[in-house]
């Protein structure tokens, strides 16, 4: 509920209304020490996909911010001595998705990932959010779970670590106290020949879970070893159901027994009925997908052999340095510089002012979009560093020493088109355009990753890119044209 | 002219506006800064039905802000949209309202220095309100003793009153019903439901408005139509239309969304007004989703037939929902049958339409206004009737449906042509092989988990509400055209483009007409103070009746052109050419008989300027005749999951008959579209509000979920075709296509999925939830059936 007290009071998912005292610590220690200090009114923002949209819809109304983002090494994911990994709570979704040991060992996980989201949201939405966050229909979660993932805390009284199970409350409630930071998850090493998978119902693409279904599976010759079972959305927070799993461990892998496990796992959920689904549905396609996961991964454990890892444990990042911006309080600015289009550029800046409405008002910059203020539609998408990211989920702040590319900075200097803006007028692959804009950065940053998508690629990476006119088809075209490729006649 | 001889009709071009619109350079209403401009907000009542009792702006003015209410407005009651002539428009609203009637509704406003000020100040505005009970649903609206929205509203110039929450009825009857009913040997029925979704147009409805020192107006805004706007600002504020000018915008996608003046016009009008600076309210996103939504359907429908499959009679009653507020309820009421008697012959009809006031966003028209509607309940009980009669659907199609020499209705039962140009049977044969209609399986009679169906439905859209005489629907255009000292051209039109390329093909025609390179024909920009009327781009008629405008007026120009040559040249105008000379890059008149008597257009261009006698160049009126319908068909395959209940749609297939077909690039991306929309209407698409009448979402673009990129079947899977057609009453043979190729879409998965599954759904979207929970259904009786058997 808002400022105003009324339960439907008008909010403006165009700006932050919400002020803030912002700092930025270079430790956790100080991290800490600010949350002691301001307690709970204070909250940790990272990529702040879920905090923002919180903060526009008023159901979270923080007076002081504190951004992880110039604290180093929390973004790290770095293999720990037993073999398992430890992953850096702010390392970002496809970070995650794409580390080789995680796809290699962990493929629940990379599954997860990959499912998550617009290719935006999974470049600024972080392990830490996804967990802490509490929902239940957190994607991260459930495979971590099966996993046995711990969470790494650290607070004013030193570090501590919970089993995930027990870090889950409630929807929006985790174990976390309200000094405390999450350094990362822990995720166990796994016996040789374990197997993962994640699977999630969706109404459209890049959608919140109606049910999600993280498992993770040992098999010995006919027989399961092991199995864990974890369900997203359809209880108040994720959950294991050890009955289900019990009526597989041990025993050998029928039809039946899959069939009893499903069905266990259906009555042992609490789904409710909601605007994306029913509870009566969520029971019954839990069964189903609980059969067709266990079939699945069933007959892959058949083909997997312990496989030696080629790859070198050492895949982390570490942060990118940064200017140090000293704290912005609320109402209060403060200059940033940062680079646009290959511009040195100096605004005064609040807390509080989002990077689009930074560029499209103060730098004038009015080709980048307002679409839906919580990054659902891709309008107002922008390269920062050189990545996909929403603009109206970012601070303007955190952009202070970076570099942002719009759709003004597209063209060549000289205004030769990029082949992909070729490509869209050659290709008819806009109409109203006002989407256009957000598709080309979106697109650039897909090209500049994959210099030749296949169709399948394109779709995958626009899946957070929402064009009202076009039927997406003669998109397509335009991106296959641009690179080289092969064009479907009509 | 031959549709084989167009140089520049029918030719794949690059868009006049792409660099533009791929540079980040196009300016929308949201992009548009004004100096010493102020920005607005909107103070929305949290109560979908209250009365405002007091309200104090002091805090707000001390911060600053400028603020209006209720007592700052004119009080003049008005409709957004008025296409329908002024006798009979039904008006129900102010500017601001001291009485809300939906979650959201504007009771003040403020403009300040800043959005953040702005926004601070609208909070600071203290409302005090009564609530009053609400009323959501339009059949407990109709109860005698229902919460009631309004007392009287106005009807032309007379004040009406409003009795159990309904905004007017229509009722029809033609041909003896009773005897056909009675005569039939097969009658088929349905009660069909659709939902009260959002446009999802990409940019939020937006207004920036200068006051100018004559005490008029100039507005940049989200419209379809600018001289609507302009006349109802007139109408709002008394200023003469000629103080107030309206700027043609590229608009970001409307779908309908800006078929009328939007809200957010003379409320940031009036804040210019008393501030005295220009001002923009740009709507959020939550505050566009309480704005406006599709007309929701109810429907009751019987068809009758002979065993033949001939259709005889239909009875229809329609139910709709209109929300807070009227816009063209009256007209929409007429439509509800005109789509259905212009789908399939059908003598004998008995229609009851009832549009009723509930305390929800408005609903407005939105890509097809009904036809999508209607053809979801037409041809999935025409697909019934095949299946009972044991014909071939496409059969007792084509057996019907309304084509050459018919009567059509292209907006209700005042909008009367006949059918000139008719693709259908091209557009059914095509589709069928494409789709490959002979593997289709009997409905229903497969088992196993995956089960696939093929269906198909066909439509169509009105091109205008062009009709032989006046109605009560205002339906022309007009364009200017003029020939400039280089031999290039300007196009002046009131005509509003949307994204589809109208104004694009608005060009072509022109410079087919005049033979003149394309990259010399300019689109000029648009006010309302230069331009002559045009109603709307609305009723898929922007290319048939904006263009058939232009193109007129090109044919006037043309016909100056070679009297001027004629005149240089010392022959006679009749014995001259007009050819287009595609390697000099410009037009060519030259007399046949006598090779040395040529001129370029630039050349008589050039002369009339240097001899300071005129400029070439003609404006006129247009008032189409006819409304000839676009024609369109759909074929669909899908899977559907019987243990989820999800549909996977496998392949499609959409055809399209436009007359000429302007820019194929552009026509083939409205078939694109429109297979993405429908889909999104068939399987995807809802809104829900809560008992307060509030959005669920809260407005947030969380839930009205539109199809994704990877919600269509891949290009191998997908084609697009058009029918070879030519429309003797359109511009160089081009009618409409926009709205058409949504309106069967829904229709051809609903049949699909019957086609998989044998179940028929009656309600959009076909959620997997439903589908589930039918086949449950269906298992549980069949299980009944041999239980009793046994």
């Amino acid at each position: 509920m808002g400022e105003n007290g009324h339960p439907h009071f008008q909010t403006n998912s165009h700006i932050l209304v919400n002020e803030f005292d912002y700092y930025e610590p270079t430790s956790v220690e100080e991290a800490i020490a600010l949350l002691q200090q301001h307690g709970e009114h204070a909250r940790l923002i990272a990529g702040g996909t879920h905090l923002l949209v919180l903060m526009k819809m008023e159901r979270e109304l923080p007076q002081v911010l504190i951004s992880l983002n110039k604290i180093p090494g929390l973004d790290a994911i770095t293999v720990n001595a037993d073999g398992g990994l430890t992953i850096g709570s702010r390392v970002n979704i496809r970070t995650l998705g794409e580390h080789p040991l995680v796809r290699a060992r962990y493929a629940g996980l990379a599954q997860a990932c990959d499912a998550f989201g617009s290719i935006q949201i999974e470049i600024m939405g972080t392990v830490g959010g996804n967990v802490c966050n509490g929902s239940p229909a957190a994607d991260l979660v459930p495979p971590l779970l099966v996993f046995g993932a711990e969470v790494l805390l650290k607070g004013a009284f030193g570090e501590r670590r919970v089993p995930l199970e027990k870090f889950l409350i409630k929807p929006g409630v985790t174990a976390i106290q309200p000094d405390e930071v999450m350094l990362g998850v822990i995720l166990p090493p796994l016996p040789e020949g374990t197997v993962s998978a994640f699977h999630k119902m969706v109404r459209v693409v890049a959608d919140l879970a109606k049910t999600s279904l993280a498992l993770m599976l040992v098999r010995d010759g006919e027989r399961v070893a092991d199995v864990h079972l974890a369900y997203g959305a359809v209880a108040p927070t994720v959950i294991r159901i050890p009955e289900a799993e019990a009526a597989l461990i041990g025993k050998t892998f029928t039809p039946e027994r899959v069939a009893q496990a499903a069905k266990i796992a259906s009555e042992h959920i609490t789904p409710i009925d909601d605007v994306r689904s029913s509870a009566w549905y969520r029971r019954r396609v839990v069964n189903v997908m609980t059969q067709d996961a266990l079939n699945a991964l069933w007959e892959e454990a058949g083909r997997v052999h312990a496989q030696p890892l080629a790859v070198s444990p050492n895949g982390a990042k570490s942060a990118v340095a940064g200017t140090v911006i000293p704290q912005i309080r609320r109402g209060e600015q403060r200059e940033i510089e940062f680079v646009v289009n290959g511009v040195k550029q100096r605004v005064r800046v609040s807390a509080n002012d989002l990077l689009l409405n930074v560029l499209r008002e103060k730098l004038q910059l009015t080709g980048t979009k307002y679409g839906c203020g919580i990054g659902e539609c891709g309008v107002c998408t922008v390269q920062l560093d050189g990545k996909a990211v929403f603009s109206c989920l970012t601070l303007a702040v955190e952009a202070a020493g970076r570099e942002v590319v719009t759709i003004e900075g597209m063209a060549k200097p000289d205004g030769s088109l990029h082949p992909l803006q070729d490509a869209f007028i050659e290709k008819g692959a806009f109409q109203c355009g006002y989407c256009t804009p957000g598709m080309l950065m979106t697109l650039k940053s897909l090209v500049e990753e994959n210099p030749q998508p296949s169709e399948e690629d394109i779709r995958s990476y626009l899946k957070g890119n929402r064009c009202r006119c076009t039927g997406y088809y003669s998109i397509v075209r335009a991106v296959l044209a641009a690179t080289g490729q092969t064009v479907p006649e009509r | 002219m031959e549709t084989k001889d167009f140089k520049i009709v029918g030719k794949v071009t690059r868009r006049k506006d792409g660099v533009a619109r791929v540079t980040g350079q196009e300016i929308y209403s949201t992009d548009v800064i004004l100096p010493r401009m102020l920005y607005a907000r909107t103070v929305a009542s949290p109560y979908a039905h209250a009365i405002v009792k007091s309200i104090d702006t002091s805090e707000a003015e001390a911060m600053g802000a400028v603020v209006i209410t209720f007592d700052d407005i004119p009080k003049v009651r008005y409709n957004e949209r008025i296409i329908t002539v002024p006798w009979v428009l039904h008006k129900d609203r102010y500017v601001l309202e001291n009485r809300a009637r939906r979650m959201g509704e504007a009771v003040a406003a403020v403009a300040a220095e800043t959005e953040e000020l702005a926004e601070k100040a609208a909070r600071a505005v203290k409302v005090e309100y009564e609530p009053l009970p609400v009323v959501l649903d339009p059949f407990e609206a109709m109860k005698p003793g229902a919460p009631q929205l309004y007392e009287t509203v106005m009807y032309g110039e007379k004040e009406i009153p409003i009795v159990n929450n309904i905004a007017c009825q229509r009722e029809l009857e033609e041909g003896d019903v009773d005897k056909a009913f009675a005569e039939a040997d097969i009658i088929v029925e349905g009660t069909f439901d659709t939902g009260k979704i959002y446009h999802a147009q990409m940019e939020p409805k937006t207004a920036v408005v200068q006051p100018e020192p004559n005490g008029g107006l100039t507005v940049w805004a989200t419209v379809q139509s600018i001289h609507n706007t302009r006349i109802v600002l007139g109408q709002i504020f008394g200023i003469p239309l000629s103080k107030i000018n309206v700027n043609r915008m590229t608009v970001g996608g409307s779908f309908g969304s800006s078929i009328q003046m939007n809200t957010v016009i003379p409320i940031c009008a009036a804040l210019a007004l008393k501030a005295r600076r220009p001002v923009k309210l740009m709507s959020t996103r939550e505050e566009d989703m309480n704005d406006h939504t599709r007309y929701p359907m109810h429907m009751h429908l019987q068809l009758a037939a002979k065993k033949d499959g001939t259709l005889i009679g239909a009875k229809e009653e329609v139910v709709v929902d209109i929300g807070a507020h009227i816009l063209q309820a009256y007209s929409y009421l007429g439509v509800m049958v005109g789509w259905l008697v212009s789908l399939y012959r059908i003598p004998n009809i008995r229609y009851r339409g009832v549009a009723v006031y509930t305390n929800k966003p408005p609903s407005c028209a939105m890509q097809g206004y009904g036809n999508p509607q209607v053809t979801f309940a037409a041809e999935s009980l025409m697909e019934e009737l095949a299946e009972k009669l044991g014909m071939d659907p496409l059969e007792l199609k084509l057996k019907n449906y309304v084509g050459l020499g018919d009567t059509f209705w292209g907006q209700g039962p005042m909008v009367r042509s006949i059918v000139r140009s008719d693709g259908v049977p091209e557009l059914l044969r095509r589709g069928a092989e494409l789709i490959g209609w002979q593997r289709r399986q009997p409905s229903g009679s497969q088992t196993g988990r995956y089960r696939r169906g093929i269906g198909m439905a066909r439509g169509f859209h009105t091109s205008s509400a062009g009709a032989p005489k006046p109605g009560d629907v205002i339906d022309f255009s007009g364009a200017m055209v003029k020939v400039n000292p280089d031999g290039s051209v300007d196009v002046v039109s009131a005509v509003v483009d949307h994204g589809g390329g109208t104004l694009e093909a608005m060009a072509k025609l022109v410079a087919e007409i005049l033979c003149v390179p394309l990259d010399k024909v300019n689109v000029a920009p648009a006010e309302t103070a230069s331009t002559l009327y045009d109603v709307c781009t609305h009723a898929t008629r922007g290319v048939y009746a904006g263009g058939g405008a232009a193109a007129r007026v090109a044919q006037m120009v043309r016909k100056e052109l070679l009297e001027t040559a004629a005149g240089y040249l010392g022959v006679y105008p009749e014995a001259l050419e007009l050819k287009l000379d595609e390697e000099a890059g410009e037009g060519v008149i030259f007399c046949p008989a006598i090779p040395e008597k040529r001129m370029t257009v630039r050349e008589v261009a050039h002369r009339c300027w240097t001899d300071s006698w005129k400029t070439i160049a003609a404006l006129d009126s247009y008032r189409p005749t006819n409304c000839p319908p676009a024609y369109v068909s759909v074929f669909v395959e899908v899977e559907v999951d019987t243990w989820t209940g999800i549909v996977r749609p496998l392949k499609a297939v959409m055809g399209g008959d436009a007359g000429t077909v302007v820019n194929p690039d552009m026509a083939h991306g409205q078939l694109e579209g429109g297979l993405s929309r429908g889909s999104g209407f068939a399987l995807y698409e809802s809104n829900a509000w809560d008992k307060d009448g509030a959005l669920v979402s809260k407005g947030f673009w969380v839930d009205a979920k539109t199809p994704g990129i990877t919600e269509t079947p891949p290009l191998k899977d997908f084609a697009s075709y058009f029918a070879a057609s030519y429309e003797p009453t359109g511009p160089l043979g081009a009618k409409g296509l926009g709205e058409a190729a949504t309106n069967p879409v829904a229709a051809a998965f609903a049949n699909a999925i019957y086609n998989a599954i044998g179940i028929r759904f009656y309600e959009l979207p076909i959620t997997p939830e439903k589908i589930l929970k039918a086949l449950e259904e269906k298992e549980q009786l069949q299980g009944a059936a041999v239980a009793q058997e046994r």
